[in-house]
């Protein structure tokens, strides 16, 4: 290419403009070619649901992060700690007499003592003062994922009670008093057959109960270690100390949550759920003054949905024990096999994150509202509506998040009441896009 | 191409054509489908396009009446010019500053013209745009829901536009006297579509986009006929006539959406370019078209009845660079936009400029042009005024 070339290139290069297209842009609603309404309409739970129904059992106490212990928690609530600690090691690494490296692995090991620290929650403690703490060696064959205040075990192989409700009775391993101004660590020292039963898996009664004689008194336990000292064979004046952090926390209480007429729960330990039908109308009322801009009946057309949420009114909790103490969070979640409740699975949530409800929404008074949005969700039950006249109406749950959370309950007005759950839906209506 | 082009283009002129376009069409952007640059294609149909490439910009022509071998889409006869095979391909980025102070831009789809003579007939084709419908309407506003004042957006988009595609014919019957004649069809697709988004604060998470739409194909027969004379060996006049079907916008994915069907008026165009002086040449046109059956069929807006549009320019052709013939052309065009905006008439007045560097010429056909055209002005309708530029840049290449 020439000079001369490249110079009449990079002149006419020059003179372009470097260019991105962005759109010419009115600001005026008056220019916009088509006519609009958008319009709230609140439908009562019989509108749009119907088969609200609850089921109990969802996952259990063992579950949760932080077992409690209770006595007479709010004039009612006993609970007791259960913790069934992990195996022992199959062999440990000791240094042989006199030397200073080489560890060797010793597998014949033996218990000669052991403790039980217990970190408990020192920021949630129902009372300032100090708690009369009970520890004792189980002496009931029980199993930890579902014993119960008045069963051992409940498996499919049969239930079995406890000689004494709450877990007993029980071999004293001490009593304590313990403050939470002082530490936040709470020591119960074990002899060697104690240690040794704990160790043993072939023992089905093996464990620690915890309770406290603190009427009044409710605690949260943040982590507990079972720490066993063993004497090594390899080098026999040489104790080691092994630290057990497995195993199953638990707990037992009692009574069970008392129920609110007209009210319909969930949560709880195991967890209650609530599962209704969803069923979009055809049409809906908006109302006289809706009316006069929108033709009415108005027909419900899916895609024309912007938002829709389930309104739920609180019901005070029917008994304190049992009510929130800190904010507790709500899922909807499509039931996937209708027909397999109360086990089917669940779909993921229908809503993005939801703001914990307060514990307050819960105390006594007028219940307070709290919207869940199943914008997306209806649009699609509206859709398959529409696509085909035998379309299965969609059932959703009502859960808390995570499942279980503990002993609170939440309780809502149900269908038949003057608050009853109803569907808050804004609709947008509008025809097509209209010609030039 | 190879075989065909002298040794010398092959060797020079082709290279640095190339690289030239290559780096217009860099600077520019990859040229674009989405079409627009005025508040004013919300009105009725869009914004007319005028199909010039970037010479008769420069000169303000209407597009009929210029000298010399050309392809314009709207002056059949121009081609019988052409003795051998031409393309031309002309790309053109726009820009306005808005009433508000908001600034567009964007960049045409190209014209596309060819020809090819056969047996002292000129075929071509021709692609080019007709209405720009690149838009967007917002607005913002506080609705009353269950008692509460809930934020809504609402926002109406069009995107794209109602092109031409031609073929045409084109003879000299003597050697001053030529006819030619397209026919085509509307060619394109325009999405218009709306959405509302209420303010999740005011209402809470949750709140999904309320959106409708449809797409529109663009349908109905074109046709034009025009003739050439030359009077005398310096003066050249043109007459062409464009006649249209209805055009038909028919909606291709919403069913609720009708048709739409609108009356395109007959438009006249005539221009004519004298040479005054060796190498000074001066062109002027005008063009006029009734809209007023047009506007019976909109469903909202209003068109005025006679639209009229002239303009005219001169060309400077004695001054050269690096060796090339570079011709120097200034004008002006006053347009009036058939569409009213809310009830005002819209008019465009620009002022134009540019210059061609004839690459290679081989006698009076050019065998590498490239042309570029700039105008800036104003467009006006009541409130309305735009401060409005183009570029436009024609490369055009031929070969026997």
């Amino acid at each position: 290419m020439s000079s001369r070339m490249r110079a009449s290139a990079l002149l006419l290069l020059a003179m372009a403009p470097a260019c991105e297209d962005v759109s010419p842009t009115v600001v005026s609603g008056e220019r916009i070619p088509i006519r609009a309404e958008t319009i709230e309409v609140r439908l009562p739970f019989e509108a749009f649901a119907s088969e609200l129904r609850s089921h109990l059992g969802f996952g259990s106490a063992a579950e949760l992060a932080r077992p409690i212990v209770a006595s007479r928690w709010a004039e009612e609530l006993d609970a007791n700690l259960m913790v069934r600690f992990g195996e022992l090691p199959a062999a440990i690494s000791v240094l042989p007499p006199g030397a200073t490296s080489g560890a060797q692995t010793d597998t014949d090991f033996h218990p000669v003592r052991g403790e039980v620290v217990l970190r408990w929650d020192t920021t949630d403690v129902a009372v300032t003062s100090s708690f009369d703490l009970e520890a004792g060696a189980v002496l009931t064959g029980w199993d930890p994922a579902t014993a119960t205040w008045e069963l051992a075990a409940d498996t499919l192989g049969g239930s079995m009670s406890w000689p004494e409700p709450g877990g007993g009775p029980t071999r004293p391993l001490g009593t304590f008093d313990w403050a939470p101004a002082v530490t936040d660590t709470l020591t119960v020292p074990l002899d060697s057959v104690t240690v040794a039963e704990w160790t043993d898996p072939d023992r089905p009664e093996r464990g620690l109960r915890v309770r406290t004689t603190t009427e009044g008194s409710l605690l949260n336990l943040s982590s507990v270690v079972f720490r066993v000292r063993v004497r090594s064979s390899v080098n026999p004046d040489t104790v080691v100390v092994v630290d057990i952090t497995d195993g199953t926390s638990t707990f037992v209480y009692t009574p069970e949550p008392p129920s609110a007429t007209g009210a319909f729960r969930i949560g709880g330990v195991p967890a209650e759920r609530a599962t209704f039908r969803v069923e979009l109308p055809e049409t809906v009322d908006p109302g006289p003054e809706a009316c006069m801009r929108v033709e009415c009946p108005l027909p419900v057309e899916p895609d024309g949905i912007i938002y829709a949420a389930l309104v739920l009114h609180t019901h005070p909790s029917p008994s304190p024990a049992f009510a929130p103490r800190s904010s507790v969070s709500l899922e909807m979640r499509p039931v996937l096999s209708p027909a397999r409740l109360p086990r089917s699975p669940v779909a993921q949530p229908v809503h993005e994150p939801l703001e914990a409800i307060p514990p307050e929404y819960f105390s006594t008074g007028v219940g307070s509202v709290y919207e869940i949005p199943m914008t997306g969700f209806l649009r699609t039950v509206g859709a398959a509506g529409s696509a085909g006249e035998d379309a299965e109406p969609a059932t959703v749950a009502l859960l808390v998040a995570p499942e279980p959370q503990g002993v609170e309950v939440l309780s809502f007005h149900g269908p038949g009441t003057e608050l009853a759950p109803s569907l808050r839906m804004i609709m947008n209506v509008a025809g097509g896009v209209v010609l030039p | 191409m190879r075989g065909f082009l002298p040794s010398r283009l092959r060797a020079h002129v082709l290279p640095a054509l190339f690289a030239g376009v290559a780096g217009l069409v860099l600077a520019q952007g990859v040229p674009s489908p989405a079409l627009g640059q005025s508040l004013l294609a919300a009105d009725g149909l869009g914004l007319p396009v005028e199909p010039l490439d970037a010479r008769a910009r420069a000169l303000g022509s209407v597009g009929v009446g210029l000298t010399g071998a050309h392809l314009l889409g709207r002056d059949p006869a121009a081609g019988a010019l052409a003795a051998i095979s031409t393309a031309a391909v002309t790309f053109q980025s726009s820009s306005a500053a808005l009433t508000d102070g908001a600034a567009t831009r964007h960049t045409r789809f190209p014209a596309i013209s060819a020809s090819y003579p056969y047996a002292g007939n000129v075929f071509a084709v021709y692609l080019d745009s007709f209405l720009d419908q690149e838009f967007e309407i917002r607005s913002e506003e506080m609705l009353l829901l269950g008692g509460r004042s809930v934020g809504a957006q609402h926002r109406f988009t069009s995107t794209g536009s109602i092109g031409r595609a031609s073929l045409g014919w084109s003879r000299a019957v003597r050697e001053v006297f030529a006819i030619g004649v397209t026919v085509g069809t509307y060619v394109g697709v325009t999405e218009r579509r709306f959405s509302l988004l209420l303010d999740t604060e005011d209402v809470g998470i949750g709140v999904e986009p309320f959106e409708t739409g449809s797409r529109l194909r663009a349908s109905g027969l074109v046709a034009g006929a025009g003739a050439s004379w030359n009077p005398g060996p310096l003066v050249r006049v043109s007459g062409a006539l464009s006649w249209s079907d209805a055009l038909v916008l028919s909606p291709s994915t919403d069913e609720r959406s009708e048709e739409g069907v609108y009356r395109i008026p007959l438009e006249f165009r005539l221009g004519g370019t004298a040479n005054l002086l060796t190498g000074l040449s001066v062109h002027a046109g005008l063009s006029y078209a009734d809209w007023t059956d047009a506007g019976a069929d909109l469903r909202a807006g209003e068109t005025r009845e006679a639209a009229w549009s002239y303009g005219g320019g001169i060309e400077w052709a004695g001054t050269s660079l690096f060796g090339r013939a570079f011709p120097l052309r200034f004008g002006a065009r006053q347009r009036a936009l058939p569409f009213k905006s809310a009830g005002a008439e819209a008019s465009e007045f620009v002022l134009t400029g540019g210059f061609g560097l004839n690459l290679v010429d081989a006698g009076d056909q050019p065998l590498a042009r490239l042309e570029l055209g700039y105008e800036r002005g104003q467009r006006t309708a009541g409130p309305i005024q735009e401060d409005v530029s183009l570029l436009a840049v024609t490369v055009r290449v031929a070969s026997g």
